[in-house]
């Protein structure tokens, strides 16, 4: 029986539940171990700073003894200069990344963790995508993770990923798609990995294999090129297998999945990017 | 998830924010935390890595990120080492904040964004078979009432409520740990999210509601009578 005054169909979407809310106030927040918050504080509190009354060196009681011939402001220039080229070959050393910009990347502005670069500077692209944890990219970017994988990425695109290079090996590589689409060629290294990538519909499973991801209107269509993969649409949670030349479309709706061939219009960016990928791996 | 921490400034989200109440001595939370003020120049001198800043910064803030960590992970140790993780973040990040922007979307993204690194790295997605922090579609089944809850004792239902916001799927969980206990505007934690604010108010309800159904079926028991 519904009670007087209460809507016979429940609350709605957004409506607040005072009930609810005041019960809450009998819940005490989590308290941290006094040791921890006094010794994280400590850490905390003591950024990395140089009092400027501190020499760089210690005063040693003893004068060192000199060596002969060579004046100290000799030696002390010596070492000065020595420092400044120490920190101009830091400086301009190339980025160790195994990131590299691949033509089919158009010119125009990539987004990543908040930071705009231009396409067109590679150098600046490639050492951002080392510990990119969120990319957005209003063109297309095709990018190589050294001979593991070839990425491309459509415009208006946004991924969000675990930092590649940072990962343990044992941990798959992990994308989330959050618009627009992705497309995977794996390269010889890949050879025992696994890569995630994950819509708010599904979670594809890559082993090796050529692929797209495509976040559509009505929900998310998996294109398999090559190879297999494994999906776990979010709403059912089992394996399901999609072998080369195969579409599987997972709907927002309660639709069920629809499977079939892959369409041209998804099927010619994976051939293009297959045909680059045998270039760099014959 | 990564989240965008977006650039444009917004007004003060607790001085906004229903859920809180300011008085001279802070802003009081819904779960009645004071969050103390910072003074007008704070964000600048924090942006400096000023010594004092820091501190202020410190007392502010430990407990509030320490409490919604723990409550994410739900484990001492592991809330130490994530908590402890995010500190040293904002401490080698304090340089590159925006002082135009909110301190608490920028502190909780990070704080977010770390909670879900751990998660990744235990596989806590595939343990879990939970949702991500930004789905609230499914696994949600809504309350069916809305009128006063069964009568517990205080003891019970806080152990019981403990016990419900640690089942609560993560984006569920984290909204209602937002916005409940540490007082933020929904615009803000929408601004964090990368969310409109009616979808996170859409959450928050949600969120109590299903509490309101597992407090319910604790209550009911497993025969239909009280546990």
């Amino acid at each position: 029986v519904t009670p007087p005054g209460q809507d016979p169909r429940g609350p709605s979407d957004d409506e607040v539940d005072v009930f609810v809310e005041r019960a809450l106030a009998a819940v005490a927040p989590p308290a941290a171990r006094s040791e921890f918050k006094e010794k994280l504080r400590r850490e905390f509190c003591s950024a990395p700073r140089r009092d400027p009354t501190t020499p760089l060196f210690d005063v040693v009681d003893e004068p060192r003894p000199r060596s002969k011939g060579i004046p100290a402001r000799f030696v002390w220039a010596g070492l000065a200069a020595a420092a400044a080229l120490v920190a101009l070959i830091v400086y301009f050393k190339p980025a160790d990344s195994r990131w590299k910009v691949l033509e089919g990347t158009s010119a125009g502005v990539v987004t990543i963790d908040g930071i705009p670069i231009p396409s067109d500077d590679r150098a600046r692209l490639e050492k951002s995508l080392v510990e990119a944890h969120d990319i957005h990219t209003t063109v297309a970017m095709r990018a190589r993770f050294g001979d593991w994988y070839v990425l491309e990425l459509a415009p208006d695109s946004h991924v969000m990923l675990s930092p590649i290079e940072q990962r343990a090996r044992t941990e798959p590589l992990y994308f989330q798609l959050a618009a627009g689409s992705l497309r995977v060629r794996t390269g010889p290294s890949f050879h025992g990995d696994e890569m995630r990538v994950d819509t708010d519909d599904l979670s594809v499973r890559i082993t090796g294999t050529t692929v797209a991801v495509d976040l559509v209107s009505d929900g998310t269509c998996v294109c398999c090129l090559t190879g297999t993969v494994k999906i776990v649409p979010s709403k059912s949670k089992t394996n399901e297998t999609l072998c080369g030349s195969g579409t599987y479309h997972v709907f927002r709706s309660d639709k069920a999945p629809a499977t079939g061939e892959i369409i041209d219009r998804h099927a010619e960016p994976l051939h293009a990017i297959d045909v680059l990928a045998r270039q760099l791996w014959p | 998830l990564p989240i965008e921490q977006r650039k444009e400034s917004s007004p003060d989200p607790l001085a906004e924010s229903s859920a809180s109440a300011e008085t001279s001595a802070g802003i009081e939370s819904s779960a009645g935390r004071r969050i103390p003020v910072l003074p007008p120049d704070f964000k600048a001198r924090f942006a400096a890595a000023d010594p004092d800043a820091l501190a202020r910064f410190y007392e502010t803030y430990f407990d509030r990120v320490y409490g919604y960590v723990r409550r994410m992970l739900s484990e001492d140790h592991v809330a130490e080492d994530v908590t402890q993780d995010i500190f040293l973040h904002i401490q080698r990040s304090a340089k590159t904040y925006d002082p135009a922007r909110e301190l608490d979307p920028w502190v909780f993204a990070i704080a977010t964004n770390k909670v879900r690194d751990f998660w990744r790295s235990r596989r806590h997605r595939d343990d879990l078979q939970a949702t991500s922090l930004d789905d609230t579609a499914t696994r949600y089944h809504p309350a069916s009432t809305s009128g006063p809850l069964p009568t517990l004792e205080s003891a019970e239902l806080k152990s019981i409520l403990d016990r419900a916001i640690d089942e609560l799927p993560e984006a569920m969980r984290s909204t209602l740990i937002l916005r409940y206990f540490e007082g933020m505007s929904f615009e803000s934690i929408a601004q964090m999210y990368d969310r409109n604010e009616a979808a996170v108010r859409k959450r928050y309800s949600r969120a109590l509601g299903e509490l309101r159904r597992i407090l319910e079926k604790r209550h009911a028991g497993p025969e239909g009578g009280r546990a």
